[in-house]
């Protein structure tokens, strides 16, 4: 018996010890490391996107000599990121934060909140929780939600749907709507079905390498509880380049309802749930980590087209003159 | 099957705790001959209360592939009891600890935080080894449930965990006299073995979770991929009705399950009391017939 226990302990150290993991250093070799390895095994848009990260790791690693300051260091990690050309993808350190903005940069604005207010709002409107609301002279109810991550509340839409009763349709301006909780999508969305109705796709990584992922799970949408107020008429969804993450999730689902349009432009994209790690230096990287599929399986990750015909865009021209194209279009819709 | 298992957990330690407790002319110990028949034999509760203080590193590759470390406090309970058995050879104990740690990497400040609740059953055989050295060994069950935190994360802000595992048992203990005081060493070795835990797969979130989908959340944990143990090495110290409690423990949690490695190593200062209803309550009155049987 006393064998039997001297045995075991050097046993059981031998059992803790069969699984390692990857230790880093605190120096620039060792964030590099930690940032690469981690977007390697992390990242679930390679395919996607055709990046090459071995090749990208090669080409940055060079980059990287003795001495190197840490903003330098923040650069060279921060230009090796934007190969991903991903919206998700961030570094944040105590002196700067790294976004890749090309998603809409590159393209036009097609929105100025200032011409909404001003022209078709008189900045005379109603606030509730994260909504903005008015009814237009069309008989139109217009509604504003600037984020998903503002809280809106059952009663919050409530309010603002029983307001919008005697109107004959809906817009709902999402534009430069940057995402947020995934949850409120659920919330919004409740009030626009009367059954269950499949929402898209969500899938995992189900290991490092570039290509393990599980099968996409269906997830759906569920209508809201009895005695909510619930929209059946119309619905226009207004969309510009700055729609991203939730935002783009909600216009991929609102566009597979029946009686709802998008008009606009195509949505920034930002299809894939982004997960968050530390890095050795205290530094803070974000990546698409779960892609996220329409509800025909399609990625939204480069963004979600409006509804046929319906892309419109607003220039600068008609927007210094206090004209929204995008907002007259969807008003035009209902001029019967 | 599972409720009447449930029922029979639930009386035991109610049992325990609850169980009358008179005072008495004779102690037997666990493992004492008994060679006469007593008309009355008592079973008293030995309990442990306990603090710990000490310092832990967790890894979890989930929440980030770095090594976090810190300081970690726990708050615990032992219950221990002689089973009513002929042969007076079988005790019954019961464990109880919550405990939180606050972690950072390296010089960073805090960020990961880490909770638990650990909830163990174990009844023990006793055998008497040469020098007064008693060895007792058993099975038991045991539950842990807990999350590692991560607030400054998005989508992958904690690590939820959560195991129900069989485990071996053993201890050794023996009175050595310091002085006119006698000093109780102790080294109690609980090794989970095989069970089932909780974790999701490598990049799911938790939304997906709440969003439905429950498969592959709940493994078959052995020791290749559910590996812990704890040891605890205490000495108790004589101090009237109650006995003080000093030791040290050695705590390993790790997992390795769909790629996720995980691992908290946790070294603990313990200070306690030991006691017992009988040696607390002076007052009972005390039947000469009776023996009590203490589980140590």
């Amino acid at each position: 018996m006393r064998i039997a226990s001297l045995l075991l302990f050097p046993i059981i150290m031998l059992l803790a010890a069969c699984h390692k993991y990857e230790e880093f250093d605190t120096d620039a070799e060792g964030v590099f490391d930690a940032l690469w390895t981690t977007v390697d095994s992390r990242y679930c848009f390679f395919a996607e996107k055709n990046v090459d990260w071995d090749e990208v790791r090669n080409r940055y690693r060079k980059k990287l000599v003795d001495g190197i300051t840490s903003e330098e260091l923040f650069d060279l990690c921060s230009c090796m990121l934007a190969e991903l050309k991903d919206g998700h993808v961030n570094l944040a350190s105590g002196f700067d934060v790294f976004y890749y903005r090309e998603w809409w940069s590159d393209y036009p604005q097609d929105f100025d909140w200032r011409v909404v207010q001003q022209y078709y709002l008189g900045f005379d409107y109603k606030t509730s929780s994260g909504i903005i609301y008015k009814i237009l002279p069309q008989n139109i109810g217009y509604l504003r939600y600037e984020s998903f991550s503002h809280p809106v509340g059952e009663g919050n839409l409530d309010y603002v749907l029983e307001s919008f009763a005697v109107c004959d349709a809906l817009i709902i301006d999402v534009r430069d709507n940057g995402g947020g909780e995934m949850t409120n999508i659920d919330r919004f969305l409740s009030r626009f079905i009367h059954r269950p109705m499949l929402a898209g796709y969500i899938s995992h990584k189900t290991g490092p390498g570039h290509n393990d992922f599980s099968k996409p799970y269906p997830f759906e949408c569920k209508p809201a509880g009895e005695g909510r107020v619930m929209w059946d008429k119309p619905v226009v969804v207004l969309t510009n380049r700055a729609c991203f993450s939730a935002a783009n999730n909600f216009v991929a689902v609102m566009k597979s309802l029946p009686n709802v349009k998008v008009v606009g432009a195509k949505t920034g994209g930002g299809g894939g749930l982004p997960f968050s790690y530390q890095l050795p230096n205290g530094w803070r990287l974000r990546l698409s980590a779960s892609p996220v599929y329409d509800s025909n399986g399609n990625s939204i990750e480069n963004g979600v087209d409006p509804s046929v015909g319906c892309e419109v865009h607003c220039t600068a021209e008609e927007l210094a003159n206090g004209r929204d194209a995008i907002l007259d279009f969807a008003i035009g819709l209902f001029d019967y | 099957m599972a409720r009447k298992f449930r029922l029979i957990l639930l009386a035991t330690f109610l049992d325990i705790l609850f169980s009358a407790s008179d005072i008495c002319a004779r102690e037997l110990h666990v493992g004492d001959i008994v060679t006469e028949c007593d008309s009355v034999a008592m079973r008293p509760v030995v309990a442990s209360y306990f603090v710990e203080a000490g310092c832990s590193g967790a890894i979890d590759t989930y929440l980030s592939p770095l090594k976090y470390s810190g300081s970690r406090f726990s708050l615990g309970a032992e219950w221990r009891k002689l089973m009513n058995t002929a042969d007076h050879l079988w005790t019954s104990r019961f464990d109880l600890r919550l405990s939180s740690a606050f972690m950072g990497y390296r010089s960073l400040p805090v960020s990961l935080y880490d909770f638990s609740f650990y909830f163990g059953w174990t009844p023990m055989r006793t055998f008497r080894l040469p020098y007064g050295v008693m060895l007792s060994a058993g099975p038991g069950v045991s539950l842990e449930c807990g999350a590692l935190y991560m607030p400054s994360n998005s989508n992958n802000p904690a690590s939820a965990r959560a195991s129900i595992d069989l485990t071996l048992n053993m201890s050794l203990c023996k009175v050595v006299r310091i002085g006119r005081f006698p000093v109780r060493f102790s080294d109690t070795l609980t090794l989970p073995s095989a069970g089932i835990f909780f974790s999701p797969q490598y990049g799911e979130s938790y939304y997906e979770i709440y969003l439905g989908n429950h498969s592959g959340l709940v493994h078959f944990g052995w020791w290749g991929n559910h590996f812990a143990f704890d040891n605890l090495l205490s000495a108790e110290f004589s101090a009237g009705p109650v006995n003080l409690r000093l030791g040290y423990r050695f705590d390993f949690r790790s997992g390795y399950v769909c790629a996720l490695n995980s691992e908290i190593v946790t070294h603990s200062f313990v200070v306690g009391i030991v006691t017992d209803a009988l040696s607390l309550s002076p007052r009972k009155k005390v039947s000469p017939a009776s023996t009590v049987f203490y589980p140590y």
